[in-house]
């Protein structure tokens, strides 16, 4: 909220400087987000009118002008041609300064001498642009100091009003808490008014309880013109548009009391009938943004005889609107319950100054006071003539309450840490507007504090803001509070982090949410997709089901720009729609992006040093060794879409899906632009944390000699390796410890449908050494139940 | 006889000198003091000199052989090291080749800020405990004392989900779950994902806070004073002056935002604290009465305190960031540097 100094100090007297001001505003609890001093140099601008107009003799676009500012002429030539005979207009005679720094001196224009300059907007520092010289109205006095006149100097206050300072959103409300922060009194004239008797009908019936309060007064021979000067400058400064005199003096009763008003043309108030009601279900209002408004039956709202005329609070209708030849007007002042005002200006997407002051919650005790200020204004600036206000009001509602704590200076200084005197809590809070009750046990809640002040938490905010919460002391809790060790998931899922980094492969942060295309040929989208209403960009717009999205997209983003061997990975959360439950199912997954080995340069390592399959599933495998996870099977079918489809593995935990390796699909390489094959590792950290892995026992190991025995053996090259493992693990006998491939070839010689496999076996016993003859009867018992189970030949 | 031996040393001593080769030492061994050597020959002489000369001549020659043995090895040593030196010279790299080094894996800049506050919180005897991303109305809002109709509500810009759930917009949920589960004393230190409809230089639809919440009897403001100050000075050096101010959050009252003297020019004013010489760090304050009664605590009986941060802003100020975009790029030049 923007508002002015020179305004605030028609009601509080400081000499204090502009920073000052913003610096006691913040510490108190008020966010000044800056301040702008407006006019700063401006000095020397007079009223003149203008006498004549001549042409120049020797330029066609200057014209030579007679300025009279009441006692002198002055010759001033001049390129605008916006002025006429008879215009006053701001003059900046030799010496002046305009808001630029720029100094007016004597000038001789195309032979012609100029005493000075007349003034745009723009060049007295009020606007950004302006078409021509200002032309003031017909009745600005000559030859005064139109600096003054105007309110040209100022300083403009930029400040963020928290939701629980409703009382702020207004000048007075301003002033009053400056008044408190700077202990200094604080002015607010009663307002003076003249009413005339009762000659209109009017009537207002309330027949909703979220209006405890509704004022209207009837007010006659207004005339419709524009605004005085410095009404209109003291609206242009706190950012409102000047329009005319009757919606600018609601405009500047609502900035100056922080009471919205509202004027109806008496005669476009069907009936003369007011009535505050809820809409019904389908109405329709063209509000004064000249939109069609569908009305709910929640919303709150202002009718006459035919119907809606005004959304309470928020906006006016079209139809009961000031116009041009509007004589006779009803001024509303009324209270409106917050939340409702709040629920319909939202829902109509209809924020006015009007709805941000009652969605906060005004003074309802200064309603009648703000009806009667404006009356005043109106009486005094429109020659109006004013009938009595009428007032319905439920004296019974709640926001009429006063409300009463009781206050204990012990417990408010227990909750805050501090030991303030008594009498230092009772003073603040009585400069506060709280009223103390006779045995000072008993405090009531000034009324622009209604919806704030709660209990004693908030007396003692109020206390501490205007002691300083410097005046705080600072002290460690002393309370021992044993800490719980980090989840088993959090603390694995670090491991896990750790240990990639630590390998070599960088860690990325990314939005949860993703662009549904970037799931095409990972995962098809189904009704288990989380799908956001209000996505900021198609980009992201779907809370991601798979990590591989966001991944991807990080190395294809940093492969385009030209970085090789990347190795990326990040551990994050995927989400789906829940099946029975409402809440959605999230779930932490690992996924790493692979493209190369770190560079070598000598022929002979680069011939190893190569990214294969067996290097990936190497990597899976320790890390399901980090989280101690065993029993695990691989399984080749099916293969997930995003994968070579014989080059990927997916690894089952009690036939869970626990993660997956392999290259990606050439094909979903190809829709991302990637050039190079991709190493891919998945680890569902849900499913493999899921058991948390209970304390190992020892067990006693053999300390009798081992002894070594191998099988080189000729395979057809169909069978799997796994197989051939499985089966020497199931027809083993107890001694063989150990079982490990040690050398794997295919070659010409072989021919093509054969392979070489060498196997190791450890033959040890736990109680006694093992005699060769007992090591050999056994491999050679095993040597040939292989050959009778597999098709293979021992070489 | 003696001239004898003389010559055979002298003649022994000068080949000696002159041999290059390992194979050549054995043979001049050979050659002298071999069993058929020439100091055997000359010995074999010695009984034909009378018996009173033949000890010591036999002394004489037992130094020369003493003498020749010790030089013959002396001269192995030398030639051996000389042939390794040859041998090894052979061997010789280039060690000014480059490094062959496992690739560079690196933290998030993000992820590591998040594990330094989080440790300096844990060693004051706060727990981690941490929440969903995707919450409902109630414990992101309403619990929280933010209702339906609240103007708070205005502070954050929700993502909803078509299934009428919200992305939550702060951590404060989890204060909620955890005191639903868990009895004061409730020490808890809460990392996680948020999510705010607002994208700009310095906003991220998607950043991540740390909340702390602290639940007990006789819980103070000055205590929640005091825990800041250590962590602002923990995370940004001893001497960092604090500052509290009064602010507003509907789900703590009193309510107090903190700011620190500028990392950039220390306090005397800059573009990055706006020429204020501060800089906004956390919000926190007293939990509200609300709060407490929400999850059945009786707010007459216990207090606490919470708190929160952007934990961007304060990776933005540690690693000198201007851009909150370049966290979510992702670029492996940025990435590669912390």
């Amino acid at each position: 909220m923007k508002f002015s100094f020179n305004w605030l100090k028609t009601f509080i007297n400081t000499d204090l400087s502009a920073s000052d001001i913003a610096d006691k505003l913040s510490s108190a609890g008020l966010e000044v987000e800056g301040f702008e001093e407006i006019g700063k140099g401006l000095t020397g601008i007079v009223t003149g009118k203008i006498q004549s107009i001549a042409k120049h003799p020797n330029a066609d676009r200057l014209v030579i002008t007679q300025i009279f500012d009441g006692t002198d002429t002055h010759q001033i030539v001049t390129g605008a041609t916006n002025v006429f005979e008879g215009a006053i207009v701001p003059a900046s005679l030799p010496g002046a300064v305009l808001a630029d720094g720029t100094k007016i001196k004597k000038g001789v224009l195309r032979g012609v001498d100029s005493y000075g300059m007349l003034c745009s907007e723009k060049e007295l520092g009020i606007a950004d642009e302006s078409h021509g010289i200002w032309i003031l109205p017909e009745d600005t006095p000559l030859g005064i100091d139109f600096v003054d006149y105007a309110l040209l100097k100022d300083v403009v206050f930029d400040i963020s009003i928290l939701p629980n300072r409703g009382d702020c959103q207004s000048i007075v409300g301003l002033a009053r808490e400056l008044s408190v922060i700077l202990d200094t009194p604080l002015s607010l004239p009663e307002p003076v008014i003249t009413e005339s008797g009762k000659t209109l009908d009017l009537t207002v019936t309330i027949q909703d309880e979220r209006c405890p309060i509704y004022t209207a007064r009837v007010i006659r021979n207004v005339t419709i013109k524009p605004s005085p000067l410095w009404m209109q400058r003291r609206l242009q400064v706190s950012g409102i548009r000047p329009i005319n005199l009757a919606v600018d003096i609601t405009n500047y009763i609502l900035l100056e009391w922080g009471q919205p008003l509202h004027a109806f043309d008496y005669h476009r108030t069907a009936g003369a009938q007011i009535t505050v009601r809820s809409a019904h279900s389908g109405e329709k209002l063209t509000a004064l943004d000249a939109a069609d408004h569908t009305l709910e039956d929640t919303m709150l709202m202002i009718c006459d005889q035919s119907g809606p005329i005004a959304i309470a609070g928020v906006m006016g209708g079209e139809r009961s609107g000031i116009a041009d030849d509007t004589q006779d007007i009803i001024l509303e002042a009324a209270y409106f319950h917050p939340g409702s005002v709040r629920k319909a200006a939202s829902k109509l997407g209809l924020r006015s100054e009007s709805s941000v002051r009652f969605e906060k919650g005004i003074d309802i005790d200064q309603v009648v006071r703000s009806a009667n200020r404006a009356a005043q204004l109106f009486q005094e600036l429109a020659g109006a003539t004013l009938e009595p206000i009428m007032i319905k009001s439920n004296p019974s509602a709640e926001a009429f309450q006063k409300r009463t704590l009781t206050l204990d200076p012990a417990k408010l200084n227990q909750l805050l840490g501090t030991d303030y005197p008594t009498q230092d809590i009772l003073d603040i809070l009585q400069k506060l507007g709280f009223h103390l009750s006779q045995d000072q046990s008993d405090i009531t809640v000034p009324s622009w504090r209604h919806l704030d002040i709660l209990g004693t938490p908030d007396l003692a905010e109020e206390v501490a803001r205007l002691k300083g919460f410097d005046t705080i002391p600072s002290v460690l809790p002393t309370e021992i509070v044993l800490g719980t060790p980090p989840t088993h998931v959090s603390k694995q899922i670090a491991k896990l982090e750790n240990f990639l980094v630590h390998t070599g492969i960088m860690q990325l942060n990314t939005y949860t949410m993703i662009a549904q295309k970037d799931l095409q040929g990972i995962v098809e989208p189904g009704p288990d997709l989380l799908v956001l209403n209000n996505p900021l960009s198609p980009e992201h717009a779907v809370m991601r089901p798979h990590m591989l999205p966001s991944v991807l997209k990080i190395l294809a983003y940093n492969v385009k720009r030209q970085a090789d061997r990347l190795s990326v990975f990040e551990v994050g959360k995927t989400f789906h729609k829940a099946q029975n439950s409402q809440a959605p199912l999230e779930s932490v997954q690992l996924v790493a992006l692979i493209t190369g080995t770190p560079q070598v340069y000598f022929q002979a390592e680069k011939a190893v040093n190569t990214l294969d399959f067996y290097k990936l599933k190497g990597l899976w495998e320790n890390l399901a060794d980090l989280l101690d996870l065993t029993g695990y099977t691989a399984q080749t079918e099916p293969a997930p879409s995003y994968l070579h489809p014989v080059r990927q593995l997916t690894y089952l935990l009690d036939g869970q899906s626990v993660g997956e390796v392999g290259f990606l699909h050439p094909e979903l390489l190809k829709e991302w632009d990637l050039g190079t094959e991709v190493g891919y590792i998945s680890l569902n950290v849900t499913v493999a944390t899921a058991k948390q892995k209970a304390t190992p026992t020892y067990t006693h190991f053999s300390k009798h000699p081992s002894t070594r025995r191998d099988i080189a053996l000729l395979a057809p090259k169909q069978l799997p390796y796994g197989d051939l493992y499985q089966t020497l693990q199931e027809l083993k006998s107890d001694l063989v410890q150990e079982i490990f491939m040690f050398d794997y070839f295919e070659s010409e010689k072989l021919g093509p449908d054969n392979k070489s496999v060498a196997v190791g076996m450890i033959y040890q016993a736990t109680d006694k050494t093992l005699s060769d003859e007992e090591v050999n009867q056994a491999h050679e018992t095993l040597c040939r139940q292989l050959t009778e189970r597999l098709p293979v030949h021992l070489r | 006889m003696q001239s004898l031996l003389d010559a055979l040393h002298s003649d022994a001593l000068n080949e000696l000198t002159s041999i290059r080769q390992l194979s050549d030492l054995d043979s001049l061994k050979t050659l002298y003091l071999g069993k058929k050597g020439k100091l055997t020959d000359i010995l074999q002489g010695l009984g034909k000199v009378s018996a009173e000369e033949r000890p010591r001549l036999g002394q004489i020659a037992n130094t020369i052989k003493t003498d020749l043995l010790t030089r013959l090895e002396q001269k192995r040593d030398e030639l051996q090291k000389q042939e390794w030196a040859v041998q090894l010279q052979k061997e010789a790299i280039d060690t000014s080749l480059p490094a062959h080094r496992l690739a560079i894996g690196k933290h998030h800049p993000i992820n590591k800020t998040i594990d330094d506050v989080v440790d300096i919180f844990t060693r004051l005897g706060f727990s981690v405990e941490t929440g969903p991303d995707i919450e409902s109305d109630y414990y992101n809002f309403e619990a929280l004392n933010i209702p339906s109709d609240h103007p708070a509500r205005d502070m954050h810009d929700t993502f909803y989900l078509n299934t009428g759930y919200l992305l939550r917009t702060h951590t404060s949920p989890v204060q909620i779950r955890t005191m639903e589960v868990q009895q004061p004393p409730v020490k808890i230190i809460v990392p996680g994902k948020v999510y705010r409809c607002d994208a700009d230089v310095s906003h991220s639809p998607v950043f991540h806070q740390v909340e702390g919440l602290y639940v007990s009897k006789n819980v103070t403001f000055s205590q929640l004073k005091g825990t800041l100050e250590h962590f602002l000075r923990a995370l940004f050096g001893p001497e960092k002056s604090v500052r509290f101010r009064p602010s507003y959050f509907p789900f703590t009252e009193p309510s107090t935002e903190v700011d620190v003297a500028c990392v950039n020019c220390g306090g005397n004013g800059c573009n990055v604290c706006k020429h204020t010489g501060w800089l906004e760090i956390l919000g926190a304050g007293l939990v509200n009465r609300n709060v407490l009664k929400a999850v059945n605590l009786d707010p007459d009986v216990y207090t606490g305190f919470a708190f929160g941060m952007g934990i961007e802003r304060i990776a933005m100020l540690r690693y000198g960031i201007s851009d909150i975009r370049l966290f979510y790029e992702n670029d492996y030049r940025f990435l590669k540097q912390f």
